[in-house]
């Protein structure tokens, strides 16, 4: 069963692949698209620095001239931070906790004949069995 | 330390066992084929077609490296699970998390492995065609990979709670979407819409990775200037937001019931 | 005052360990495991006994922390299952141990090594050990996909023995070997327990675990049914079983067996069993002498864990 599945996983794949290439090409923007639909990001074109203008309609603003791009990565970085110290808090939180509350049951377990009573081994309750 | 060791361990015979799967050896046919078809395809004057070879290449280096990327670690940790071989893995001292790094270590080897190469039939190609190197090639498959670097760790956080099917669609959407993330933010905003479907928008929106970010291959393509200040901050943004999808998926697996 | 004494002694303590599983498209839940409290004591070879689904391997699997108990806690050596370093000192041979196909034995029991922070001098000596104890050296270089279902489960036993664990978790060791494999299982895990380590194993083969168990839990159902050395279980019967032969019928002889409290039970042609208190033993050998009857067999009454393990799960 598992060995057929194994097999057959190149010809899953296969349709998978050509559907995602053919989803890429025509989502990604292609030389051709990127000058037309101005309507997508009219401010960037706009802001476009003659500099680039190299001749083969590639025009538009690079990601690393726009500030959108790098203000959202520090968006995100700063939102992922906070999410690590979040977690750092609660997982210290837990751990103490628990830490507390195993020293704490240590003493209980000894103490408390109720919580002691599951610790016998099976000797003592033979011991005692023929005790009885 | 000891921690380090697991996940090498874990990692390495994860990495043997992608490096030995048919996808892999499949998918790297399929991309060396690609890369020489594009020299061939490109049939123009020698500055177009260093252009369009570039591009193409370069593309292809992209669609392959996370197409092994999200194929590798969607079915890592499911695989495992469903062929038992995870028991006496995890019945040893090792801790979940440490389990799912292993996991995404060796998935990234197998990717690294498959980028080598690739980035090996590349320059060979630029060093017949060109002549010469492209230094931005140091820069550019660097940031290719830290982008596959995401993905996997998108699709290993999937893989921890969604069958092997739906993560790899729901890794390939996500690639899409990631990439296409502005453009679409701008077009659903400036549709009118009701506040509720704004707010979740821009939730999303500031959720979704920023895969662009990443793509500096027109810098190559065209020799632009990419700021270091830029490319500094993007490699951090790329770890940053791939340590938190790890943390995320090693949460979801710790919760598992194996 | 014993709790202080007992605790360090105890590998395995679990306290009302409860697992429900839920069922697809129903309400209530599948109860796998109820209520179970067991203490398991350092040293020695703990039998899990109960028939399929009564909740072996569930316990096991919480034991190790792949799955949450629904109620409950237990601790491996005073540590609690939920804390990875509770399982530095285990070893566990899973029901039936699958490692990565492409690797070989050798290979698979290295990673291990490595997993338990074994390195260097001392791995590879522990490695070499552990796969001379399960009869794998010479095969080290074999690909798992190409070994047999026997040698795969003896890579698993190498590979939880090799850390040097001081307790052995096993389902069911036996499973898949053949009946030398079994037989050197048993003198290894004799050896192991004459070495001072704990194993807890679950089984269904009950004459092989009677003798090599120093003590028995038996599960029915989810629940621990009997709990206590093998002699402790099987119901000590007040009496012998006489079996012999006799050309024919003797009523005489008959009589006196009734009027001593004992009985008679034909068993085919010419062959008898008796059944008489021990006591009366020796008045029976000589009643035998008088009445010309063959003695063939005089065997104690006393229950086998099977019987013993058939009277509790049913
Ligand atoms: N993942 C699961 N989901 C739902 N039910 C389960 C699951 N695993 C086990 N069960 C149920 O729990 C009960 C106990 O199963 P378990 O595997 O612990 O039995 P066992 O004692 O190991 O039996 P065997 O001797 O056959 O190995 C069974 O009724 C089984 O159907
Ligand atoms: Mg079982």
């Amino acid at each position: 069963m598992k060995q057929t599945n194994q097999n057959r996983a190149p010809w899953i794949l296969l349709p998978c692949v050509l559907l995602t290439l053919g989803g890429v090409t025509l989502l990604a923007p292609h030389p051709a698209a990127q000058a037309a639909p101005t309507q997508v990001a009219p401010a960037q074109t706009a802001a476009k620095p003659a500099a680039y203008d190299d001749g083969d309609g590639d025009e538009l603003l690079e990601h690393w001239d726009s500030p959108r791009y790098g203000a959202e990565e520090r968006i995100q970085i700063g939102g992922a931070a906070a999410g690590f110290l979040l977690l750092g808090v609660v997982v210290w939180g837990k751990r103490s906790r628990r830490t507390a509350a195993y020293a704490g049951l240590t003493l209980v377990d000894v103490s408390d004949p109720v919580k002691t009573e599951f610790l016998k081994s099976e000797q003592s309750v033979a011991e005692e069995r023929k005790a009885a | 330390m000891q921690a380090l060791r697991n996940i090498g361990i874990i990692g390495r015979i994860t990495m043997l066992e992608g490096a030995r799967k048919q996808v892999f050896h499949v998918l790297m046919l399929f991309a060396v084929f690609l890369i020489f078809g594009s020299a061939s395809l490109a049939k123009f004057d020698q500055h177009v077609q260093m252009k369009m070879l570039n591009d193409l290449c370069l593309f292809c280096v992209f669609l392959v490296s996370s197409i092994v990327a999200i194929t590798i670690t969607v079915t890592g940790v499911p695989g495992e699970m469903e062929q038992k071989t995870v028991y006496p893995v995890i019945a040893k001292p090792v801790a979940r998390w440490q389990f799912i790094c292993g996991k995404y270590a060796g998935a990234m080897g197998t990717v690294a492995i498959g980028m080598a190469i690739m980035a090996a039939t590349f320059t060979f190609l630029q060093l017949s065609y060109a002549g010469h190197l492209d230094t931005a090639m140091f820069y550019v498959l660097p940031f290719l990979y830290l982008e596959t670097a995401i993905l996997a760790a998108l699709a290993l956080w999937l893989s921890t709670w969604a069958s092997w099917p739906l993560a790899w669609f729901l890794s390939v959407l996500l690639c899409l979407l990631g990439n296409l993330k502005f453009p679409l933010y701008d077009s659903l905003m400036s549709r009118p819409q009701s506040g509720f479907n704004r707010v979740a928008i821009t939730t999303l929106y500031h959720l979704l990775p920023n895969l662009e970010s990443f793509n500096f291959k027109d810098a190559m393509v065209h020799h632009l200037a990419v700021p270091n200040a830029y490319l500094w901050q993007t490699a951090a943004y790329g770890l940053f937001y791939t340590a938190a999808l790890l943390t995320l998926a090693s949460l979801t697996f710790a919760r598992k019931e194996l | 005052m014993k709790g202080n004494q007992t605790m360090p002694n105890t590998a395995i303590r679990i306290q009302q360990f409860t697992k429900e599983y839920p069922v697809p498209r129903q309400k209530e839940k599948r109860v796998a495991v109820s209520n179970l409290t067991l203490a398991v004591p350092t040293g020695g070879l703990f039998g899990f006994l109960g028939p399929n689904g009564a909740g072996k391997t569930t316990t096991i699997k919480m034991l190790l922390g792949f799955l949450p108990p629904t109620v409950g806690e237990a601790w491996l050596f005073d540590r609690p299952v939920g804390d990875d370093r509770a399982r530095q000192r285990v070893g566990y041979l899973p029901e039936q141990p699958y490692f990565p196909k492409f690797l070989s034995a050798l290979e698979v029991v290295k990673a291990h090594a490595g997993l338990s922070g074994l390195a260097g001098n001392r791995a590879k000596e522990r490695i070499e050990l552990c796969l001379r104890q399960v009869n794998m050296w010479d095969n080290r270089h074999m690909i798992l996909s190409k070994c047999s279902k026997g040698m795969t489960q003896r890579v698993g036993l190498a590979s939880a023995l090799v850390g040097d664990p001081d307790l052995l978790i096993m389902d069911e060791p036996s499973s898949g070997l053949d009946p030398l494999g079994r037989k050197e299982l048993r003198e290894l895990l004799t050896a192991l327990k004459n070495d001072g380590k704990t194993i807890f194993l679950s089984s269904h083969l009950l004459s092989e675990m009677e003798s090599v168990c120093d003590r028995v839990g038996v599960m029915a159902r989810g629940k621990l049914v009997a709990c206590g050395t093998p002699a402790e279980i099987t119901r000590a019967g007040d009496g012998v079983r006489v079996q012999i032969e006799q050309a024919e019928r003797d009523e005489v002889l008959n009589t006196q067996i009734a009027d001593w409290g004992g009985s008679v039970e034909a068993a085919g042609e010419g062959s008898a069993y008796l059944r008489v208190p021990s006591a009366l033993v020796y008045k029976v050998m000589g009643l035998l002498e008088t009445r010309r009857a063959r003695l063939v067999a005089v065997t104690s009454q006393r229950e086998t864990l099977e019987d013993a393990f058939l009277r509790l799960v049913s």
